[in-house]
């Protein structure tokens, strides 16, 4: 396998190379681009996904593709090899030769998500303004920057972003956003809801933060109200580590370890509340001395038994649930070939 | 590249009465297939249903992909993993081995 990369890759230089000694303008590198395209097929190891992606970027910083490709070398260099440094370099080399407002936006925003370990010398704003002085941002547009507003603590930001993202939280938005698709009512109402209570509830944080305590907390609770719950019943959105964090600081200490416990042991992203659930704990009872117990009977009080189902294997065979779990300990993973 | 991570861990602990059921959500068969050959993926590989079969929607409200349960002996799910990057594993082999 590596040896074919290798002269894959190699192919694809040559490429590159011949392409742009033979001709001038936006031709080579769409050349090049439908080379790169095939050899990307070919490649497995995050290694050498992130070579070729940068390979191409060096040689065309300023193509309708510089996107996709920066968020590509932030994803496997950064996060699967995990090397930010390298994937910030080979990225941020090449912003301020992105012409197109669209394509500078989505690389620019891309270094943000190496911001927890590399220091990002760009300002949010100024990025989310760039594009904002060309056209009105979409939703997708928005959460990306409350998100990444949120991590940097940048409150007024994340404010105003969840804001307007709460905003476009409606059916007629979602469905204008997928033109060519057809969703079921349903589904729409489901998209909608899960929106509207994750832009509350990072609005609410903001606020929170910002200190208006008295506002943030109405938030907090209209978030709950909308009921965008995952199938163990906690919100698919940090609304409980946010809620639970304020809760925390105002001395609600009972409803702290509620909030956070629901997030803790059945929430999507349980790592970063389990710190503060143990601090509650540590409030309710003195110390945390017997946290682990804790977390482990309440655990145990809590988890939900699993629904039955039935659906066929790939020989055409019905397989239930039951049929494979009873008496053993199953992960069930759901997941599509990407 | 999440589903052959979690081979090994498979194989590791399927004598002690470890399982894992991938439902593939999108119904794509032939890349479902070639993707599950390929990478020599030897525990349950079931595929979602449509309509009144379709599960992980409907049933299990999955939203986001891989989204996985870890289920208890007593069919308790005990816990619940978003995402699956590098290093991921290693948790989720701290929660098999608290159940098995």
């Amino acid at each position: 396998m590596n040896q074919k990369t290798t002269v894959l890759i190699l192919i694809v230089l040559v490429g590159v190379v011949g392409s742009c000694t033979k001709q001038e303008g936006i031709k080579p590198a769409e050349e090049a681009w439908s080379e790169f395209n095939e050899a990307w097929s070919g490649l497995e190891t995050a290694a050498d996904k992130a070579r070729l992606a940068e390979e191409y970027l060096a040689e065309f910083p300023n193509t309708e593709h510089s996107g996709l490709l920066a968020r590509r070398v932030v994803y496997y260099r950064g996060h699967e090899m995990g090397d930010p440094e390298g994937a910030f370099d080979a990225v941020y080399a090449t912003v301020d030769q992105i012409e197109d407002p669209e394509q500078r936006f989505v690389a620019s925003m891309s270094l943000f998500d190496l911001a927890d370990s590399v220091e990002v010398p760009l300002d949010v704003a100024e990025v989310a303004s760039a594009l904002e002085a060309v056209r009105p941002l979409g939703y997708d547009e928005h959460q990306w920057i409350y998100e990444i507003a949120t991590d940097l603590e940048e409150w007024e930001q994340a404010r105003q972003h969840a804001h307007a993202a709460f905003q476009l939280a409606t059916p007629e938005s979602f469905r204008a956003e997928y033109p060519d698709r057809e969703f079921t009512d349903e589904k729409v109402a489901s998209m909608v809801r899960l929106r509207k209570g994750q832009s509350l509830a990072y609005e609410a944080w903001a606020l929170y933060n910002q200190g208006n305590t008295q506002p943030a907390f109405n938030r907090f609770a209209e978030a709950d109200a909308i009921g965008s719950v995952t199938y163990l019943g906690v919100p698919n959105n940090p609304l409980y580590t946010f809620w639970g964090r304020a809760a925390l600081a105002e001395g609600n200490i009972d409803k702290a370890v509620e909030l956070l416990g629901a997030q803790t042991l059945f929430g999507q992203d349980s790592s970063s509340s389990e710190s503060y659930l143990r601090e509650a704990y540590a409030a309710m009872n003195g110390n945390d001395e017997g946290f682990d117990e804790f977390l482990w009977a309440t655990r145990n009080e809590l988890a939900k038994k699993v629904d039955d189902f039935t659906l066929l294997d790939y020989e055409g065979n019905p397989v239930s649930l039951a049929d494979i779990s009873t008496d053993k300990v199953t992960l069930l993973a759901f997941w599509f070939p990407t | 590249m999440e589903l052959p991570r979690l081979q090994p861990l498979y194989e590791q602990y399927k004598d002690q009465g470890f399982e894992v059921i991938a439902v593939e959500t999108k119904r794509q068969t032939e890349r479902a297939t070639t993707f599950i050959e390929k990478n020599g993926l030897t525990y349950t590989m079931l595929e979602n249903g449509e309509g009144d079969t379709e599960v992980a929607n409907n049933t299990f409200n999955v939203i986001y992909h891989p989204s996985s349960f870890l289920i208890d002996r007593n069919g308790k799910i005990m816990y619940y993993h978003l995402g699956f990057e590098a290093g991921d594993e290693k948790h989720i082999e701290e929660e098999i081995k608290s159940l098995l």
